[in-house]
């Protein structure tokens, strides 16, 4: 049984001129101890849609249909409160974006990690703290600075803290969105090699939210391109990677220079991001899609099936 | 922090000296009267001339005068009033008792009713409660705060007398004769203190309660309140434990702000009551050209502000430990 | 780019354009211009609204009369308004002697016999209403050439039911130019007639009835020659009846007309306020840029200078200077000023503190800009946009401290303000005459004005500086 399976999700968020279709029919699915990261440019709706599972949403966003199995179980009709107490932290966790802010700045890091432990866990303070102290230790930090405010410790240590809270309750899932985006690249290098580390210690399943994708291809096994609100191409990251069927995908990959090879012109994709209240007809990669058809401006292209370990992507290129 | 706390104290004494000689200035050389005349009255007894001569070096050079006024104010000295020939100094505690009941239990009411409701406010975003607060906050800051005591004055105690035949007391702190029990002289007290009370925690209320509001709405959109969300704590436990805390030290801050405020702003409040407080008797001294008071209240009023501005400095260091530990990198 | 140029006035134009364009959609803002306009038409039409002169014109009603309106409710429906009776002299019957009567009466006599003539003029007029509290007669008496003879003059007023109250009587035999006036509530008019001054009141007795009155005037010539005359005239005859009720916000306690009070007050409120507050930003700014821009030893003194006036109480120090200085509306303004700059300048100062590592302030300096050049066409536009929300938001601060002032009796006497309004309100009895519409009046207009800058400015706040946060 996967672990985790996302049906058909739809979550719009309400404004005042009508809605915008972040997450427009997202489909993707993982087994316990995959890592599987979410690609695609800024406001492709990755992050709502990770959110989503932990209905962590904005007032105005709303979850409008499709299905968020976890374990067996669907998420979405259940209560807030079952999902506060059953899911959040305890069996689903989350490292935030720009973890600078993320912690409590007037608390100390043990305090913030033990009140998660004592939430969920059948545990004392004493047993708390210690466990607190151990967790600190996994990361890197150690236990010595669990009396710390936030702002003494540095960027990457904040990000280790954070990562430190989320493995608290034994998750059976990690959501981490964006973790090294605030980092410079030698922090960005410590943090990646801890969230390593711990991914073979601890067998973690994770879910990676990036716009990076050499940090994807690093860490995870499994990837998901995302644009407009939609799943372009969804797979195993060698076959992704090395076989992108989607043009989008094609295009992201060559945006990365190489370092080794030849020079080249730096490609971009020409053309912005689509208005997701108004999202383009058909493909909503057509406008800026160099392969463009008649009919990728009419129909939207379903996911299909290629050759290799479930690799799919949708592309009106492929049923040709 | 130390340096924190010294840069604090060097600020405090620095303004005192400032308030002193601006003090000395304004009643002794620039003033248009005859500084001699704000310090003696022809009223005064030879041997109480004598002494204020003395300790205020009235004619002598300026520079010796400014030494002996300084040392003056420091010692608590203040003269005698033209009005009462009796020593301002002693005066001075029974008025700032009178100022400080009322006013405190303004001050303590208003944070009582304000704080919640800003609260409240902030938990329900755009809900009545919300539309309340914000309404009553801009409505109440923008109206005189006199304006309001002269209406709830106009209601409840000459509309009432009109229409039911009793009503609240219009003026002074107690009756005549003082109540002599304890029990007796409390409930005259609230008496005759009800309707500046009323007016004052209704006239500002509002203002807290927007504050609170405002502040605790701009920490609930910082990302640990959504950590904390994802971590599965109730709403309750957010807005509380982690909003709320969150901004205890600008709350506390301006608690400890407030608190010379009443004393000041006291004024208009015991003016329109007949109050017998700082107030009133700074009012009366200025229509009286009663020199001496008016220096001493003046005096009294800005040492307050001094100490708690600095308190509320420090306050705000030891709650808020992004200061009291320094920012190490 | 400086605004001075030719495209940076297109720019600002563009930009002022699109400024009122979001200004237009935001409710508060609506409402607060037009609260705005409505309080500053009343201040530059003052002149043109009201009738009556707020501090000289005493006497239009009775003292606390009220608005004219409450008579929509049924209990007041016969509240007299003021009735000023110009009184049209008509002869009663023939007169003996050659007489022009009307407004003006005059009359020449010369004495055939040493007959007694009387001549007999009246005025009717209907009383309508509930009995008044007071009334009074003025007329100008001009007797000439009196030659041998007595004159005997008497005026009277005759009820409904036909009872008659004297109301002045003299006889004279020379030559008098006087004006008169009765009063009924004069000590020695009322104990001469017979009434307690203090107990009785005159008119609430002879106006009881409602109905029909005559006001007469008998002129009785009495010759003692055939060669007597005389010339008399009476001019410009008035019965006056002040009225319970006057004017759209009834009177004060010298019948006064409260809404000419209101009109002119918002005249010198607003511009006290509007002064003070543009005084107060422009210090603000300048001082802010200076040191924010200058920088080094200049910024720590000003700073410093700003946390020790940070310090000093307000209120009563502005109390004490303008007690030693003497109530002047200029000193007013200034004071107010001097204590409403702090803030802005700290603001300002770390605006520029921010803008001062800009390229484009970069830019100009490496092209060959002097420091005052940079500091006046580069900074200061770039702050003027949060200049100006803290001037709209010092307004009410700075009305509320100058009706704080005048309230308390520490204002210029000259200038009738919304306070100073209260200040009499408060002296001269409407809270025992429960006089509401002296009391509500100038408070609510000082509440409304306030409203609206404090609408304005969070309209302005909400567009200069969008907050973009609504998560949950």
């Amino acid at each position: 049984m996967p672990l985790l399976q996302v049906e058909n999700l739809k979550m719009y968020y309400e404004v005042l001129r009508g809605e915008v279709k972040a997450v427009d029919g997202v489909s993707f699915s993982m087994e316990k101890g995959d890592s599987l990261g979410l690609a695609g440019e800024s406001g492709c709706g990755k992050t709502s849609a990770a959110l989503a599972i932990l209905r962590l949403l904005p007032q105005n966003g709303k979850i409008i249909d499709g299905k968020i199995i976890f374990n067996g179980e669907d998420l979405i009709p259940k209560s807030d409160d079952e999902i506060r107490h059953k899911i959040r932290w305890k069996r689903i966790s989350v490292i935030f974006q720009g973890a600078m802010n993320a912690l409590h700045p007037t608390k100390k890091i043990g305090v913030q990690i033990v009140e998660a432990l004592l939430l969920h866990e059948d545990i004392n303070k004493k047993g708390a703290n210690e466990r607190a102290g151990k967790l600190l230790d996994l990361v890197g930090i150690g236990a010595s600075k669990r009396d710390r405010y936030p702002h003494e410790l540095s960027g990457g240590m904040k990000q280790r803290t954070v990562t430190a809270m989320a493995l608290a309750c034994n998750p059976d899932l990690i959501i981490a969105d964006e973790p090294t985006t605030a980092l410079d690249v030698i922090i960005e290098a410590q943090v990646l090699k801890v969230i390593k580390e711990l991914q073979q210690k601890l067998s973690l399943s994770m879910i990676l939210i990036s716009h990076d994708l050499s940090m994807i291809a690093e860490t995870c096994n499994r990837v998901a391109i995302m644009y407009a609100g939609k799943i372009v191409e969804y797979g195993d990251i060698v076959s992704v990677f090395k076989d992108s069927a989607h043009p989008y995908t094609q295009k992201l990959l060559a945006a990365f220079p190489s370092i080794l090879g030849r020079k080249t012109e730096l490609a971009s994709i020409h053309g912005f991001p689509p208005d997701l209240l108004n999202p383009p007809s058909g493909c909503r990669f057509h406008p800026r899609c160099e392969f463009a058809m008649e009919i990728c401006k009419k129909k939207e292209p379903e996911m299909l099936a290629l050759g290799g370990k479930g690799h799919y992507a949708a592309c009106h290129l492929l049923s040709r | 922090m130390r340096e924190y706390l010294a840069k604090r104290i060097a600020i405090a004494l620095l303004t005192l000296y400032v308030i002193l000689t601006l003090n000395f200035l304004i009643f002794q050389v620039m003033s248009p009267v005859n500084p001699a005349k704000t310090i003696l009255d022809p009223r005064f007894k030879p041997e109480q001339r004598k002494m204020l001569e003395e300790q205020f070096g009235i004619y002598e050079a300026v520079h010796i005068r400014y030494a002996k006024y300084l040392v003056s104010l420091l010692t608590w000295n203040f003269g005698y009033s033209f009005l009462t020939r009796a020593s301002v100094a002693e005066e001075i505690s029974f008025r700032l008792y009178n100022t400080v009941i009322l006013l405190g239990t303004v001050l303590v009411a208003t944070i009582i009713v304000g704080i919640p409701l800003g609260v409240l406010a902030a938990a329900k975003r755009g809900g009545k409660t919300d539309v309340f607060t914000i309404g009553s906050g801009l409505f109440t800051w923008a109206m005189p705060v006199f304006f309001i005591e002269l209406l709830f004055l106009l209601l409840l105690s000459y509309y009432f007398s009109r229409w039911f035949g009793w009503s609240f007391p219009s003026s002074g702190m107690l009756s005549n004769p003082i109540p002599a029990e304890p029990l007796a002289y409390i409930a005259d007290l609230a008496w005759h203190m009800f309707i500046p009370v009323i007016a004052l925690v209704i006239g500002g209320f509002g203002s807290w309660a927007l504050y609170t509001r405002n502040l605790l709405l701009d920490a609930l959109t910082q990302d640990y309140i959504v950590t904390a969300r994802a971590k599965g704590l109730s709403e309750r436990s957010v807005l509380y434990r982690h909003a709320f805390a969150s901004t205890l030290p600008p709350i506390v801050t301006m608690i400890t702000l407030s608190i010379p405020g009443i004393v000041v702003g006291a004024m208009i409040t015991e003016y329109i009551f007949t109050w017998p407080g700082m107030g009133s008797w700074y009012l009366g001294a200025m229509q009286a050209n009663d020199y001496p008071v008016v220096q001493a209240v003046l005096y009294i009023y800005s040492i307050l502000v001094i100490i708690f501005n600095f308190l509320a400095d420090i306050l705000y260091g030891v709650l808020d430990p992004r200061i009291r530990v320094g920012m190490r990198r | 780019m400086s605004i001075f140029s030719k495209e940076g006035r297109k720019i600002l134009s563009r930009r002022l354009s699109g400024f009122w364009d979001e200004y237009k959609r935001t409710k508060v803002g609506i409402a607060g211009a037009i609260i705005l306009i409505i309080f500053g038409g009343l201040a530059i039409f003052a002149p043109l609204l009201t009738p009556y002169d707020p501090i000289i014109s005493k006497r239009l009603a009775e003292s606390f009369a009220q608005p004219q309106w409450v008579t929509i409710l049924p209990h007041n429906k016969d509240l007299p308004p003021t009735q000023d009776i110009q009184l049209y002299w008509t002869a009663q019957e023939e007169s003996p002697v050659p007489i022009e009567w009307g407004k003006r009466v005059a009359l020449r006599f010369e004495a055939a016999t040493t007959k007694q003539i009387d001549i007999r003029l009246a005025y009717n007029f209907t009383y309508k209403y509930l009995p008044p509290l007071s009334f009074n007669l003025k007329f100008t008496l001009n007797a000439e050439n009196v030659t041998d003879m007595t004159y005997l003059l008497e005026s009277n007023l005759i009820n409904p039911k036909g009872d008659q109250l004297n109301l002045w009587r003299h006889s004279g035999q020379a030559d008098a130019y006087r004006l008169i006036e009765i009063q009924s509530t004069e000590y020695w008019w009322m104990s001469a007639r017979g009434y307690e001054p203090g107990v009785d009141n005159v008119a609430q007795i002879w106006f009881a009835q409602q109905g029909q009155y005559t006001v007469t005037f008998i002129i009785s010539l009495m010759p003692k020659t055939t060669t007597s005359k005389m010339n008399l005239k009476i001019e410009d005859s008035t019965f006056n009846i002040p009225g319970l009720i006057h004017g759209i916000l009834g009177a004060d306690n010298e019948g006064r007309d409260i809404f000419s009070q209101l009109v002119w007050g918002s005249r010198i409120s607003l511009a006290i306020g509007l002064l003070s507050a543009v005084i107060a930003t422009s210090l603000g700014v300048i001082i802010g840029v200076l040191a924010g821009y200058v920088g080094g030893a200049v910024d720590e003194i000003i700073m410093r200078i700003v946390d020790i006036l940070i310090a000093l109480p307000v209120l009563p120090l502005l109390l004490a200077l303008v007690f030693l200085f003497g109530p002047n509306v200029i000193y007013i303004i200034v004071l107010i000023a001097i204590f409403g700059w702090q803030g802005l300048s700290r603001v300002i100062r770390s605006q520029i503190l921010t803008l001062r590592e800009a390229s484009f302030v970069e830019c100009a300096r490496a092209s060959g800009a002097s420091k005052t050049y940079v500091m006046f066409k580069h900074l200061v536009p770039n702050v003027l946009p949060i200049a100006f929300a803290s001037l709209v938001l010092s307004v009410p601060g700075a009305i509320l401290t100058e009706a704080a002032l005048s309230f308390l009796g520490f204002g210029d006497p000259r200038a009738a303000t919304w306070g100073k309004m209260l200040q009499s309100a408060f002296g001269f009895g409407a809270f025992s005459n429960l006089a509401w519409w002296w009391i509500l009046p100038p408070g609510l207009a000082i509440t409304l004005v306030c409203l609206a800058f404090v609408f304005i400015g969070h309209a302005v706040d909400n567009i200069v500086n969008p907050k973009l946060r609504r998560r949950r």
